[in-house]
C-alpha cells in the first residue's frame, strides 16, 4: 500500500516550512480558475435574461 | 472528410456539438485533477534539494505550458482565418486570448512565489521570465487591439497578423534556458527520451498538465458558445435558443 509523504495534517499544511508559498500558489490558481468559469456562467444567464426581457427583439 | 470538416465550421453545428462535449470535458478534467492533486501533494516524495516547495511545480508548469499552447492555438486559428476566412477560427482565437492571458499571469505569479524561497527573489530579469512576461503583453495587446476596432472583420485581420508576429516569442521562451545563462532550470519533462524527473513526481505532473488542458478546452468552448450567440444573434437558430417561447418553434436544451 502507498504511504503519504506526511505523517499528519499539520505537517501536510506546513509543507516542510514552505506552506505559505505552496498554498498561496495553489490558492491563486484555484481563485482564478473558479472565477473564470463563474464569469462565463454569469454571462450566459445575463444574455438569456436580457433577451427574455426584450421580448425576443434583437437590437 | 472535407464535408465533415466543413460541418464543424458551421456556427450552428459547432454550438450544438460543443454543448454535448463540454460536460465530458469537465468530467475528464475532474478525474485528472483529483488524481494529480492527491498524488502530487500527498504521495509524491519531497525533492532532495527543494523539499516540499517543489510541489508548486504541479500548478506552475501546467500553467506555463498552457500559456504557450494557447498562443500556438491562436496562431493556427489566425492562419486558418487569414487563408480561408472561416469566422469560427476567429471566434476560437478570441475565446482563447483571455484564457491564455490568465494562464500566463498564473505562470508568472506561481513562478515568482516558487522563486522567492528557492532563488531568494520574487523576480529577476532573466531570459525565461522576461520572454514569458513579453508573452503576457502580447496576449494583452491582442485583446486590446480587438476591443479597439469597431469592424469585426478588420479587428479579426489585425489580430491575426499580430498573433502571427507574436508566435516568434514561443521558441524564444522554450529555448531561452538553453540559449542564455538563466536562473531558471533547464527542460526536464520535455526530454522525452529520458526525463530528468522521477516517475513518482512525473505522473502527477502529467496528470495536472492534462487537467489544465481539459480545463482550457471546456472553458474555451463555453466562451466560443457565448461569442457565437452574440455574433449570430440575428440568426434563427440563435433566436430559438435564447427566446424559444416568442417564436413558438420550441426550446433547445443546449
Amino acid at each position: 500500500m502507498m504511504t503519504t509523504s506526511f505523517s499528519n495534517l499539520q505537517s501536510f499544511l506546513a509543507m516542510g516550512g514552505y506552506g505559505s508559498y505552496v498554498w498561496s500558489a495553489y490558492g491563486i490558481v484555484v481563485l482564478v480558475g473558479v472565477w473564470q468559469v463563474l464569469r462565463q456562467m454569469v454571462r450566459v444567464n445575463k444574455m438569456k435574461k436580457l433577451n427574455v426581457w426584450n421580448g425576443g427583439k434583437v437590437k | 472528410m472535407w464535408k465533415r470538416l466543413h460541418q464543424f465550421a458551421s456556427p450552428k453545428f459547432f454550438y450544438h456539438f460543443s454543448g454535448h462535449l463540454i460536460p465530458w470535458l469537465w468530467g475528464a478534467f475532474a478525474i485528472f485533477l483529483i488524481y494529480g492533486l492527491i498524488s502530487g501533494l500527498l504521495f509524491a516524495p519531497p525533492d532532495y534539494q527543494q523539499g516540499d516547495a517543489y510541489r508548486i511545480i504541479y500548478v506552475h508548469v501546467p500553467a506555463a505550458s498552457l500559456s504557450l499552447m494557447v498562443f500556438s492555438v491562436m496562431g493556427t486559428m489566425s492562419i486558418i482565418y487569414l487563408i480561408w476566412r472561416i469566422k469560427l477560427a476567429d471566434v476560437v482565437a478570441t475565446a482563447s486570448a483571455s484564457i491564455g492571458a490568465w494562464f500566463t499571469f498564473l505562470a508568472l505569479v506561481t513562478g515568482a512565489i516558487w522563486g522567492k524561497p528557492m532563488w531568494g527573489t520574487w523576480w529577476i530579469w532573466d531570459a525565461r521570465l522576461t520572454s514569458e512576461l513579453i508573452l503576457l503583453f502580447l496576449y494583452l495587446g491582442v485583446i486590446a487591439l480587438r476591443n479597439a476596432m469597431k469592424t469585426p472583420d478588420t479587428a479579426a485581420r489585425a489580430v491575426s497578423v499580430l498573433t502571427l508576429v507574436g508566435l516568434v516569442d514561443l521558441p524564444i521562451i522554450h529555448y531561452s534556458v538553453d540559449w542564455w545563462n538563466t536562473l531558471h532550470q533547464k527542460a526536464t519533462i520535455l526530454k522525452l527520451a529520458k526525463p530528468d524527473i522521477a516517475p513518482s513526481m512525473l505522473y502527477p505532473l502529467l496528470a495536472m498538465m492534462v487537467a489544465f488542458f481539459l480545463y482550457y478546452c471546456a472553458l474555451m468552448l463555453m466562451r466560443v458558445r457565448i461569442e457565437l450567440l452574440e455574433r449570430e444573434k440575428r440568426a434563427d437558430w440563435v433566436k430559438n435558443i435564447l427566446y424559444p417561447s416568442t417564436n413558438g418553434i420550441g426550446a433547445s436544451k443546449d
